[in-house]
């Protein structure tokens, strides 16, 4: 799915620049411009890093509403 | 008529959710047209415009009710990058409705607004026949295969 539709990315891409070593928002912004237009994603790529830090469930199976 | 401030905020609440659908829907509709999935593309179409019929309802009864339509917020809309995505996506949209809907009719009885509940209960039935749908798409895609899934809905 996009994470950011701004800027058209999705979680595959955020996923892959994560476990490259990106472990903020900003590092995430950098490497993929996620999170970098509106901002109203970037408390879905703090879950998918936190996710990845501390082996948590998939973001895909997420319900965020 | 003065409606109780709690049923008003839990229908904005469900109108943000609509609103959120409305844009999901029409997108991943169009991602199909693109994509040359004619059918799908014609039946999200549709759901779109059901769920905006939704908003439309929801914003007339909030008014009646003497509230505010809050047709600002928008929740985050989550687009799918290829069919089976879509449907899940959809699928997991249906489910935050009808657990919404129900929590919202459960609130109707306890303050005793039985209006607003015979008014939202025709859109539970709704919303569930949608998620059968989708779950029903979802299995087929689990048995036959996506490619042959997508074959049909050229």
């Amino acid at each position: 799915m996009y994470v950011c539709l701004c800027l058209g990315v999705g979680d595959k891409k955020v996923r892959e620049a994560v476990e490259a070593g990106a472990r903020n928002v900003s590092a995430l912004g950098r490497e993929t411009g996620a999170g970098t237009d509106c901002g109203q994603c970037r408390p879905i790529l703090e879950r998918m890093i936190d996710q990845h830090t501390t082996g948590g469930p998939d973001e895909g199976e997420r319900s965020d509403r | 008529m003065k409606g109780n401030a709690r049923i008003v905020e839990s229908l904005n609440e469900l109108l943000t959710l609509e609103l959120t659908a409305v844009n999901q829907y029409f997108v991943h509709s169009k991602m199909c047209e693109n994509w040359g999935f004619t059918k799908l593309a014609a039946k999200f179409r549709e759901d779109s415009m059901a769920e905006m019929k939704d908003a439309e309802d929801l914003i007339e009864r909030v008014l009646l009710l003497e509230g505010v339509p809050n047709v600002q917020r928008l929740g985050s809309v989550v687009i799918g990058e290829n069919v089976p995505e879509q449907l899940q996506l959809a699928a997991e949209t249906e489910r935050s409705a009808l657990k919404l809907l129900q929590d919202i009719i459960a609130a109707c009885e306890e303050e005793d607004d039985d209006n607003t509940r015979v008014f939202l209960e025709p859109s539970l039935r709704e919303e569930e026949s949608h998620l059968d749908w989708l779950e029903t798409q979802i299995e087929l895609i689990r048995q036959v295969g996506e490619q042959n899934y997508l074959a049909q809905q050229i």
